[in-house]
Parts: C-alpha cells; sequence; structure tokens
C-alpha cells in the first residue's frame, strides 16, 4: 500500500522494451520516414556507405573508456583537436596524399596522448561525474585551442602557407581546403559497385580497429580496464593501479578519437578549423546510444547498430520533413536537437534502470537471507 | 626492462624516419613550365612551335608559343615529357626529362631547352 | 633456537597508540605452521589493528607506525603496504565480500594475477598488453575450489550464484596463492548458513593440514571452539589469556573477554518497575541496512520502560531503529500501542508519535550551519506543524519566531545545553551539547516513544551520564518509553530495564539489568541457554 512499487519484478520483455527504449523508437521513427522521404533505394545506400565510412571509427573511440567504466567520453573532443592539428600542419608543409595522412597521424599522435593523459587525470578527479567533467573540459580545451590554432599559429608556431593564414599574417583561416587528401583513402583500393563507390582501404582501417578491440579486451590491460570499470575499490585493493588505468583508457580513446578526426576530415575533404570537432562527442556519443549501447555497456555491434539508425535518419529526416510541411531547413539544428535529446533521455533511461536492479538486486539477497535463516 | 628500452627507442627512431620519408614522398612541389626563349649563357634557345606536356604520366595540358603553365608535382623524382604539336597533330615527337627535387624546391623547366638537350633546361629554386 | 624455527609468526611486544590512545599494549602471539588460531575480542579490543599491523596497512603508517616488531617465516618484516604482505605469503579474506560481480568466479578467483600468454605489443607497451591466458585461469580456478571441496561452476558470473556460494570465492582467491603461508579470516563466515559454515571450516581444516597457518577472527564461539587449535583472547588491546579448545568451556571465554564484574550491579535505579501494558510489538524484523542487517527479530517492549540493545558491532542492533523509522528498507511485522505501523515511511512513523535519535548526529540528526532553534524545532515543524502561524485558513503559513525561541530556550535551560545563545550555530556546540540537542529536537515532539542509538558515543565521559541522565528523567517525568540501542553494556545496564542481545541480525535473549555479565557475552557470542530466554515474556 504504502510501500514503493519501484521494486516490483519486470516481465522480461518489458525490460527489454526499456533496455532498447532508445534505438526502437529510432526504428519506428525511420520506418515512417523513409517512404515519407520518397529517396531512391540506390542514394540511400550510397549515403549510408559514406556514413559508415565517415563515423564509425570515431564512435568505435568511445568503447575504451565504457569498459573502464567512465561513461562516454565526451573528451574524444580533444582527440578530434589533436587530429586538426596535424592536417594543419600537413597542409601548410604541402604533404599530399597517403602520406601526407600517415604524416598527419605521426605529427598527431604524441599530440593526442598529452591531451587524452591531461584529459585522464582531469576525468580521475570527478570520479561517477566523468561524463559532465568530460563535456565541461572539452568547452574549455576548445577555448585553448582557438587561441593556440588563432594566435599561437604563424606567431610561435611558423606557418608559411598563406593559403591556410588569416589575411593579418598569423591565425589559421576558417576554412582549409584539404585537397591533398581528400578522400585519399576512400579511393586507396578502388571498387565500384554499379554506381556506387565502396570505400574499401577506409573499411579495411574499420575492421582492424574492431579487431584490435577485441584484441584488447583480451589482454591484461583489458581485462584490468574491466575490473576497475566494474568496482573501483575492488580493483584498488586487488593491487591494480586504478587511476593509471583509467588514465590510460583515455589515452587510447583519445588517440583513436583523433585518427578519427583524421579519416572523418579526408573523406569530407574540407576542415572548419574552429567547429569541425565541437560535435564530435555529442554526435558520436548519440550514435552509439541509439546502437543500444548504455552508459556502462557498449560493444562493436552496437557502433554500427548505432551509425546505420542515426544517420538514415539524418538521410531522411530533411526530406521527411520536406514532404511534411515544404521546409528542409531542419538540417543541424535538428541534428544537434535530437543528439542531445537522445543523450539525456539515454542517460536518465540509464539512471532509472540502475535504481530498479540495486532495487531487485537487494530484495534478492533480502529474500535468500531470509530463505536460509527463517525457520 | 633493458630490452623494453631498446625496443621502445628503436621504434620511436622508426617513427620519426618514416615522418621524414613521408614528408619527402608526399611533399607537393610546384613545377613552371615554360615555352618561351631561353637564353643560357650565349645560346639562346626559341620557342618555335607548341606542345602537349605530361608530368609524371599526368597531362598538364597544351602549352602554346609563349606561353607557360604550372604542374604540382608529389614526392622526389619526376618525369616530364612534351610532344610537339603541328597544325593541330600530334607529331609524334617526344622529348622526355627526368629529374629529382630536394623537399623545399620547386622548379622551372623550359621546353625549347628541353627540345634541345641543353644541359640546363631546369632551374630549380627553393 | 630451535623453538623459535618452529613458528612461522610471531609478533612480539607490539604496541600502538592513535593519537595518544594506547589501543594495543606490549601484544605477545606466536603461529605456529598449519595452526588454526582463533582471535576473539570484543569491539574495540584491537583485533583489527591487530591484523592491520600485520599487513602494514597505510593507516597504521599514517598514524606514526607500531612499536615491537613482527617476524614472519624466520625474518623481520615492517610491510609497507597490504600487497608486500601478500607477496610474502599472507593472505586475508574479509568480511565483506570483496568481488567483482559481473565477473565469472574464474575470472574473480585469479583476480589480478591472471596468467598470461605473451604477445608481441608488450615488448613495446608493457607486460600488460599479454593476453590473458583463459585455459590456465580455468585450470587454476578449478584447483582452489576442488581444495574448498564445494561443487561450484566456475564459468557461472558471480552475480548469478547462490550468495552463500560468493564468500568461496574469496577463499579460494587466497588458497590459489602458491606461496600462501598465512590466512587470516576475518569474520568469512558471518554471512554464511550453518551448512555452509561447515564446508568453510572444512576447507580452512583441509588448508591447515597442508601447512598453511590460520588466524580466525569470529564472534560465532562455537565455531572457534570446534576448529581452532588455540584462542586468544584479547581485551582492551591486551592478551588477556590463551586457551585451548579442548580444556575450556564457552562460559570461560566469554568470561575473559568481556571481563569480570568488579562491583556487582551498576543498576541505578533500585527496584524494577512492573509494567505490564505493551507498547510495541516487533514481529519478525527485516531490515536492510548496510553492515548492520537485522534477520527476523521479535521482540515486544512495555509502555513506559527502557529497553536497551546490545550486541556486538555489525550485528543488527542499529539496524532495527533505522528499519523501523524508515531510513533503511525494512520488512516484517510492527504494532505500535496495538496498531499495525506501515514500514519505509519515516515521516508516517514520526507522526504516530515515535521519533529517533540517531547514531549519526552529523549526517541524520543536525544541520549543523542552522542555528540551534532551528535544528530543534525543525522536525517538529515538518511533522506537527507546529511553530507555524497561519492565515487565510492555513493557505499562508509562516513561522512563529517567538515560539520558536521560547521553546529553544525551556530545553536549553532543562537539558543544560551550553551555547551563547539559542541563534549560535550548531557545528560551535562540542559532542556532548550536539547529543543534547538531538535530544531535545525529540522531544519537542512530545513522542510516546523514542529510539535512541548509541547516545554516549563520541562524548566525553561527564556528558555521557548527563545524557543518561536526562533520558531518565524524560522517562520517569513524562512517562515516554526509550528503546536505546548501544555498545556499551556498563550504560545499558545503568538504565535499561530490560535488555535484549542482538546477534547476527536477531534478538538471541533478553536479560534483567542485573544478570551477570558473562551472561550478556554469551549471547553476544551466540550461545544461547534456555533458561536465559525466560525474563520478559
Ligand atoms: N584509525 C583509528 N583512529 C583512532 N582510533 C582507532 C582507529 N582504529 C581503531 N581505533 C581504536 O582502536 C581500538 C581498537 O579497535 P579495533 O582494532 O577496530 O578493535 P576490534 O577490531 O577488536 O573491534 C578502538 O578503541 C578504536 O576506537
Amino acid at each position: 500500500m504504502r510501500k514503493k512499487s519501484l521494486t516490483k519484478t519486470m516481465n522480461p520483455s518489458v525490460l527489454f522494451l526499456i533496455n532498447y527504449a532508445v534505438p526502437i523508437i529510432f526504428i519506428i521513427l525511420i520506418a515512417f520516414a523513409i517512404p515519407l522521404s520518397g529517396l531512391s533505394g540506390l542514394y540511400f545506400i550510397r549515403e549510408l556507405m559514406i556514413r559508415l565510412s565517415r563515423n564509425s571509427f570515431l564512435i568505435l573511440a568511445l568503447l575504451i573508456p565504457v569498459m573502464a567504466g567512465m561513461g562516454m567520453n565526451f573528451s574524444i573532443v580533444l582527440g578530434a583537436m589533436a587530429g586538426e592539428i596535424g592536417l594543419i600542419f600537413i597542409t601548410d608543409w604541402q604533404i599530399v596524399g597517403i602520406s601526407g595522412m600517415l604524416l598527419a597521424i605521426l605529427i598527431s599522435t604524441p599530440i593526442a596522448v598529452l591531451l587524452g593523459y591531461f584529459a585522464g587525470i582531469v576525468l580521475n578527479r570527478a570520479k561517477g561525474r566523468e561524463m559532465v567533467t568530460g563535456f565541461m573540459l572539452a568547452f574549455f580545451m576548445n577555448g585553448i585551442y582557438q587561441l593556440f590554432v588563432l594566435f599561437g599559429m604563424g606567431n610561435i608556431i611558423p606557418i608559411s602557407n598563406s593559403s591556410i593564414l588569416l589575411p593579418r599574417g598569423y591565425g589559421i583561416r576558417n576554412t582549409i581546403n584539404l585537397l591533398g587528401i581528400r578522400q585519399v583513402l576512400d579511393k586507396l583500393i578502388p571498387l565500384k559497385i554499379g554506381d556506387i563507390l565502396i570505400p574499401v582501404a577506409t573499411f579495411l582501417v574499420i575492421a582492424t580497429l574492431c579487431v584490435f578491440i577485441t584484441w584488447f579486451r583480451k589482454t591484461k590491460l583489458g581485462q584490468d580496464m574491466r575490473t576497475v570499470g566494474q568496482d573501483n575499490e575492488v580493483a584498488r585493493v586487488s593491487g591494480i593501479n586504478v587511476e593509471n588505468t583509467r588514465v590510460l583508457s583515455i589515452v587510447i580513446s583519445t588517440v583513436l578519437a583523433c585518427y578519427g578526426q583524421i579519416l572523418f576530415l579526408q573523406n569530407i575533404g574540407t576542415m572548419n578549423t574552429y567547429q569541425s570537432h565541437e560535435q564530435v562527442g555529442v554526435f558520436a556519443i548519440a550514435a552509439l546510444l541509439v546502437g543500444g549501447a548504455s552508459v556502462a555497456k557498449a560493444n562493436i555491434p552496437n557502433v554500427f547498430i548505432g551509425v546505420i539508425l542515426f544517420h538514415t535518419m539524418f538521410v531522411v529526416a530533411p526530406r521527411a520533413g520536406k514532404a511534411l510541411m515544404g521546409q528542409a531547413q531542419l538540417g543541424e539544428y535538428f541534428r544537434v536537437f535530437v543528439s542531445y535529446g537522445v543523450i539525456a533521455f539515454s542517460l536518465a533511461l540509464y539512471a532509472w534502470r540502475k535504481r530498479v536492479e540495486k532495487e531487485n538486486e537487494r530484495k534478492k539477497i533480502m529474500n535468500y537471507r531470509k530463505s536460509i535463516l527463517a525457520k | 626492462m633493458r630490452k623494453q628500452i631498446i625496443i621502445r627507442t628503436a621504434l620511436v627512431t622508426a617513427l620519426i624516419l618514416i615522418g621524414i620519408f613521408l614528408y619527402v614522398i608526399g611533399k607537393e612541389h610546384k613545377v613552371v613550365i615554360d615555352n618561351r626563349d631561353i637564353s643560357i649563357g650565349d645560346i639562346t634557345y626559341s620557342a618555335s612551335t607548341t606542345y602537349v606536356v605530361w608530368v609524371d604520366n599526368q597531362e598538364i595540358g597544351v602549352i602554346k608559343k609563349g606561353e607557360r603553365n604550372a604542374a604540382i608535382v608529389t614526392g622526389v623524382s619526376h618525369k616530364i615529357v612534351v610532344e610537339e604539336i603541328k597544325s593541330n597533330v600530334l607529331t609524334g615527337e617526344k622529348h622526355e626529362k627526368r629529374f629529382r627535387l630536394k623537399t623545399n624546391e620547386s622548379a622551372t623547366v623550359n621546353i625549347p631547352a628541353i627540345i634541345n638537350n641543353a644541359n640546363e633546361w631546369i632551374d630549380k629554386t627553393n | 633456537m630451535e623453538s623459535k624455527e618452529k613458528y612461522l609468526l610471531r609478533m612480539e611486544h607490539v604496541s600502538k597508540d592513535f593519537y595518544g590512545t594506547k589501543v594495543l599494549k606490549n601484544i605477545n602471539i606466536s603461529v605456529k605452521s598449519g595452526e588454526i588460531i582463533g582471535l576473539v575480542g570484543e569491539n574495540g579490543a584491537g583485533k583489527s589493528t591487530l591484523m592491520n599491523i600485520l599487513f602494514g596497512n597505510p593507516i597504521i603508517h599514517e598514524t606514526g607506525g607500531f612499536e615491537g616488531k613482527i617476524i614472519f617465516d624466520g625474518k623481520e618484516v615492517n610491510f609497507a603496504s597490504p600487497f608486500d604482505a601478500i607477496n610474502a605469503g599472507i593472505g586475508m579474506v574479509h568480511q565483506e565480500f570483496i568481488f567483482i560481480p559481473g565477473f565469472t568466479a574464474i575470472e574473480n578467483i585469479l583476480l589480478n594475477k591472471e596468467p598470461t600468454r605473451y604477445s608481441f605489443f608488450s615488448e613495446i607497451f608493457g607486460d600488460k598488453l599479454n593476453v590473458l591466458n583463459r585455459e590456465e585461469m580455468k585450470k587454476r580456478a578449478i584447483e582452489a575450489i576442488k581444495i574448498l571441496g564445494i561443487e561450484l561452476n566456475p564459468e557461472i558470473i558471480v552475480k548469478e550464484m547462490p550468495v552463500g556460494h560468493k564468500q568461496f570465492i574469496e577463499i579460494a582467491r587466497e588458497i590459489d596463492r602458491k606461496l600462501l603461508k598465512l590466512l587470516v579470516l576475518d569474520e568469512p563466515t558471518a554471512v554464511l548458513t550453518e551448512s555452509e559454515a561447515d564446508i568453510a571450516m572444512k576447507a580452512i581444516k583441509k588448508l591447515a593440514a597442508k601447512g598453511v597457518s590460520v588466524i580466525f577472527i569470529s564472534h560465532r564461539l562455537q565455531e572457534i571452539l570446534d576448529s581452532c587449535d588455540r584462542i586468544i583472547v584479547l581485551k582492551d588491546g591486551s592478551v588477556q589469556k590463551e586457551l585451548i579448545p579442548s580444556d575450556t568451556n564457552p562460559r570461560e571465554v566469554a568470561e575473559y573477554m568481556i571481563g569480570h564484574e568488579l562491583t556487582k550491579s551498576i543498576w541505578k535505579s533500585k527496584e524494577i518497575r512492573k509494567i505490564s501494558e505493551t507498547i510495541l510489538e516487533v514481529n519478525n524484523l527485516w531490515v536492510d541496512m548496510p553492515g548492520e542487517q537485522v534477520n527476523g527479530a521479535s521482540f515486544k517492549v512495555n509502555k513506559g520502560e527502557i529497553f536497551g540493545i546490545g550486541g556486538l558491532t555489525g550485528q543488527g542492533k542499529l539496524g532495527i531503529a533505522n528499519g523501523i523509522m524508515g531510513l533503511h528498507p525494512a520488512e516484517g511485522e510492527v504494532k505500535f500501542k496495538g496498531k499495525p505501523i506501515f514500514l519505509n515511511n519515516s515521516k508516517y512513523v514520526l507522526e504516530q508519535g515515535i521519533a529517533f535519535v540517531s547514531e549519526d548526529r552529523r549526517g541524520l540528526g543536525l544541520i549543523l550551519d542552522q542555528p540551534i532553534f532551528k535544528n530543534i524545532t525543525f522536525t517538529a515543524m515538518q511533522i506537527k506543524d507546529m511553530f507555524l502561524k497561519s492565515l487565510l485558513g492555513g493557505l499562508i503559513k509562516w513561522s512563529d519566531d517567538k515560539a520558536m525561541f521560547k521553546i529553544t530556550r525551556e530545553y536549553i535551560d532543562a537539558l543544560q545545553i551550553k551555547c551563547e545563545s539559542e541563534k549560535q550555530l550548531v557545528r560551535e556546540l562540542s559532542g556532548g551539547n550536539q547529543q543534547k540537542l538531538c535530544m531535545a529536537k525529540v522531544f519537542v515532539l512530545q513522542p510516546e516513544l523514542i529510539f535512541v542509538s548509541e547516545p554516549t558515543r563520541g562524548i566525553d565521559v561527564g556528558a555521557k551520564s548527563l545524557v543518561l541522565d536526562t533520558l531518565c528523567e524524560y522517562n520517569r517525568k513524562y512517562g515516554i518509553t526509550i528503546i536505546m540501542a548501544s555498545s556499551e553494556l556498563v550504560e545499558l545496564r545503568a538504565i535499561c530495564e530490560r535488555i535484549a542481545i542482538v546477534d547476527e541480525g536477531r534478538i538471541s535473549g533478553i536479560l534483567p539489568p542485573t544478570a551477570e555479565l558473562v551472561e550478556f557475552g554469551l549471547l553476544m557470542l551466540g550461545i544461547k541457554s534456555k533458561k536465559r530466554e525466560t525474563i520478559g515474556k
């Protein structure tokens, strides 16, 4: 009567619906939007191919911190910044092609490691609030990045290529043309099926990353991260260096995000110096959540399901919007809105589910105690 | 422990070397192709006709007498091929030259000099 | 020389003080190889401190180290951290489970000691990038489980295991250490059923037979008597007595543990009042309070009496009040004045006229950064709409400061709370005065029944008796029924008319304050006899 009814044991199918509420909503929305959009299947597949090759890597970068119990790593934005710095340098030096891309990776790796290390240390100070802290950290580092790129480059850091410098002689222009490396990886191994270009090499790189992540889970470090992710204290008393392990997970994630951003930008071909990275974290996280992941659990299938659902939505939604309301200007705003919505909704759902689970667990133990102790 | 330090040092060194290598082979250079009169020493080679130019197997285009064009090339060693055009037909008379560019160099090549096999057909600048 | 060699562990003249208070005094303990030592003592006797010293727990180093020396395996040791102790061959099984619920038994047994296979990446990034050797892990886990002698599927996720098996995971983890020489078990059987505890004890004996020494800390006296080779009784930081189980009996052990009575009785008032009307009836109460679980406690409290609840720490004496007051999830039947009470609803219980002076003064009792008068009147305002002036038939309410000040001053005088004014911040008061404030806050509610938990914890001696006197006074003057839970038998026996002893979450018996001290001790140690359960029915 006056008892809190939170504890009612739940029907498994209801639980399934709750666990996968976000993907289910997306599937339903897409099912409605596809016929409305009137897009051809071919166009659709082509778009999907591009999005998969463009975004998967960045989202995969999120998996390892989830494993270490640090939730969705908003600070992958830092990795994206590192990648962009690498790209600025190779553009300045006019290094092109695959070698340009590889060089950008080489240059940005140490930067990403440093930034990741820094982020890891900051997040260690904010245990349990990693996501919010990561979010703020991304904002803060964006400021530093802007300062560095807008004032440092051309002043402290010599930049000779006037085509990327602002007319005043220092600071990088708003947009950088990445013609030199545009789609070099996508087109490295050319394969066309009908009209659709398959970015074979990019997919190979993504597949390699998947293999790496799977392998990594099996290493000692991976096991340590899982342990830390499940329980900091237990990990600590069994001799695992919790802080270190957490920092490492963020470093790996940041470095991967850095590569992910380079991969992303080589596909796009232009770089928005001050904005390209801004929403990287939010979009990647929203996509992963749409793929059925939660703050505490995320795997490789979640990534691909997420990319497909999330980006299908953005392929069809503007068209469907136009068909419905004669308006296609939803664009970026719609995307940001949906992403934040997905994140907020997932987090709330997760917190609620966690509470139910805890309560159920408590009930279970209590019943056990009763069963063995009561006569 | 010792072994690890050696391996790590080797790895970092290798990465730096790879970086330099990538820099060299990925570096873009501008090659200006002149179809103009040129005086080298006391000799003057004069442009007399139109040429089609290929640099590194990429067609740069047709350069008429007195004109110039530019190519962007990547890496170190390059090949330039010019073929004469007379009254709008390719004569099949090809001249081929190879050249190497250091990392920060750009070059100006002169077609009349190439045709005449002059030694100083290319002018590299930093 | 020879005789010394036989001992695996010798602790010689070990003393320790925390900020000037001696908690261990010249302890001498030696443990032979393959011997099972039972370590018993009341709360605060120093068992944990002694084990912390053995393990080199950082808390010991942080508080200035210890005196004396420890000789382990023939060498003098002073471990810098528990990990060093573990590497030297000392293992520990804790009372609370230390494992990862989402991992399999295998992963838990080999937590952070997983065997690995070489991988090339370890050359660059270190050993952490070697790959776990799952087959080897499984093999080792199965071996450890075999020694324990239980049926346990190692591939099962621990979360999904029967609760009783979880403790075995930890024991198995220690068994897996190849160089394990000494195993410390801190209340390992507290959460096990009797048959499970039997299995665990058998496993421990098997281990001892293989030459591993065991230090077994438990309050289940029978278990200690049944399985140990030697019993060491700690009291007030020194070794009170060493006993051989075959030459002793529970009563003797309890006597050494609790001590002899100096004066026959400390019972303050001369007579025990005869009261027959029941005010509170608790039947089969279960409370899920971490570390203080109540497992089906039943008792009756008479109207107007002072009822004491005693017992060792962690046995559930604090859980009873917290459960009934709705601060922790509870189940069971509670009748107040013959009427059933809904559990898990604090406000409702308060409204019925039951109030609570919590053991957690700073957390639950007081708002430290608020003035005295607000603290005293806050609950009354919330529950009883006291100190509120209302207008327009209750649509608008505001606090009646005048009435608040008046009542605060009354209580300051009555309870002799030392303060500058009623507006002083609570943070600035001493512990004793804060405790009185907690009581004033409850008295304002004019309750019929008060739960008081650990009323004298952390306050100085003078203030202690003042607090107890105040409780007695209010009980006599206003007929308030008081249920007091305390770790201090002395104070329970000074003011309570009946004292219930809680063991493993249940009432193991109810005694009059005049009962012999050792009787209380035996109840605390889980040893019951028919005779003792007669009173109070
Ligand atoms: N960290 C500490 N700081 C101050 N006093 C402590 C500390 N740890 C224990 N004590 C005191 O030492 C005494 C012994 O406690 P403990 O070793 O925990 O006893 P036991 O384990 O037998 O219950 C107690 O009086 C306790 O208050």
